[in-house]
């Protein structure tokens, strides 16, 4: 009975999740430039937006580790793949996120952050096509 | 979309549609935004991520347009479509939730929509400004089915608070999805909405179901979804807790005579006390008095019905299991007429 509302719910949250990603690492790169097109206050915003993003996924990496972490199952998921995809342990993957907060957090980024971003972004992806597509097809 | 736009903006609607017309305009805004974002950006990567987000949102307005029409086709049948669109205004107050869904005669109960999850995380992104969720039910159904809706409106009111996350967060939880290997979320979903759905409408909700049911209960694929034996054990608890215990009682036993698999051969069974203390937390419309006064105006259900639709649906149903049911054919319209007339005020 209720198909179309998880197709729709898992779409969003894909939706939001590349959003968060693509926004980020264009934040990212105006940061570098001389002239830029997003103000300060968005590129502040964006970046904000990132390292939460990264925490995140660090509490849902954490709660791989200690158990009871509330933290939304498709981040759950998230989590899941990246480490799969990265082929790091919980702890190592934990590392790597907490570097990148504190990357955003200073309104820096290293290559690594860019790659997880863009990895994260990639995942997010896959999933949300699938979840449109599959909601598309499902009107008769 | 600018033609589409301007397509909306030229018609009239009533006014429980016109929330998509502002979508509209929002995702024209935002599609704008993406673009010259991604004209402007250097990075190859960055600029097909913006036309990525630029394909996908374009893909499921399209796809909620489409909801948009049938709904839209739907207002045809004008008598059925006001009264469920005002059932849903009736239940979006009850549960204080954000807007109310736009009504569908559709093909099955369900519910869709545009709306937040992230709400920390999503930007500023003007497709976010407008959020709206639309509701169908089965048109082929009696209108006596609709406290089915109840279930498809907690979807969006879940959607609006942190419970799911909260069970899926519990250590027992945890345990399972280890060793089952699967996500509980949906599962717990579902039982939380049937819960929703048990407070608001009382003994009225687990009766359209079972009967709605009847014939898929005994079914086997329960992979996302926990098993109809389990569902039901849950609303007849609650039903119990609300001092509903007759309608507990004999909702369980025609459970049995149909069901053979135990309750418990449902993976998250373990979670169901925990589920049921959570729902203490929820808005509750339903309660005992209602239960008996129902019980009180069943001779009188066609004559003066309530104008509660909560009362309305338990006395219905109430009506329909007290009396015998060789009349049945010629009473169904009945609560057909009678609620359509309640309901459409």
């Amino acid at each position: 009975m209720t198909d179309r509302w998880f197709l729709s719910k898992d779409a969003m949250k894909g939706l939001d999740l590349v959003s968060v990603c693509i926004n980020t690492l264009f934040a990212i790169e105006q940061a570098g430039e001389e002239k830029k097109v997003l103000s300060e206050e968005e590129l502040q915003n964006n970046m904000a937006r990132g390292e939460l993003l990264f925490k995140k996924l660090r509490v849902a990496a954490e709660g791989q580790i200690e158990k009871g972490v509330e933290v939304d199952p498709v981040i759950f998921r998230l989590v899941d793949e990246l480490r799969k995809e990265l082929r790091v342990t919980p702890s190592q993957l934990v590392k790597k996120l907490m570097r990148a907060e504190d990357d955003l957090n200073r309104a820096q980024a290293s290559e690594e952050t860019v790659k997880l971003l863009e990895k994260i972004s990639d995942i997010a992806k896959s999933w949300t096509e699938k979840k449109v597509a599959a909601l598309s097809s499902s009107i008769h | 979309m600018q033609k589409l736009h301007k397509e909306i903006l030229s018609k009239e609607f009533p006014s429980s549609l016109n929330i998509f017309r502002e979508h509209t305009g929002d995702i024209i805004e935002y599609v704008n935004i993406l673009f010259r974002s991604a004209e402007v950006a250097k990075s190859r990567k960055i600029k097909e991520g913006f036309l990525y987000l630029i394909d996908i949102i374009l893909g499921y307005y399209l796809t909620q347009y489409q909801f948009f029409q049938l709904s839209l086709s739907s207002m045809k049948e004008k008598e059925l479509w006001n009264a469920l669109e005002n059932l849903l205004k009736y239940l979006a107050d009850q549960l204080n939730l954000r807007t109310t869904p736009m009504p569908i005669l559709g093909d099955d109960y369900y519910s869709t929509g545009s709306f937040m999850y992230f709400r920390e995380l999503s930007s500023f992104a003007p497709r976010l400004k407008t959020e709206y969720y639309f509701i169908a039910v089965d048109y082929l159904d009696l209108p006596l089915f609709w406290p089915l809706v109840a279930h498809e409106i907690a979807h969006c009111w879940l959607s609006e608070t942190r419970y799911v996350d909260e069970a899926c967060a519990l250590e027992v939880a945890q345990e399972i999805k280890k060793e089952t290997g699967k996500s509980l979320e949906n599962k717990i979903e579902e039982v939380l909405c049937d819960l929703v759905a048990t407070k608001i409408f009382g003994s009225a909700y687990p009766w359209a179901y079972i009967t709605r049911l009847w014939l898929h209960l005994n079914g086997k694929d329960f992979n996302t979804h926990p098993s109809h034996s389990f569902r039901i054990e849950c609303m007849c608890s609650q039903l119990e807790n609300m001092g509903m215990y007759p309608a507990a009682e004999k909702i369980r036993a025609l459970r049995d005579e149909r069901v053979k698999e135990g309750w418990q051969r449902e993976v998250i069974w373990q979670l169901k006390e925990y589920l049921i203390g959570l729902s203490d937390e929820f808005p509750s419309i339903a309660d005992r008095e209602h239960y008996v006064k129902s019980l009180s105006i069943v001779k009188r259900v066609f004559t003066s019905p309530p104008e509660d639709p909560v009362l309305l649906f338990m006395t219905c149903w109430n009506h329909l299991q007290l009396s015998n049911l060789i009349n049945l054919e010629k009473a169904l319209p009945k609560y057909t007429s009678v609620i359509l007339k309640v309901l459409r005020g």
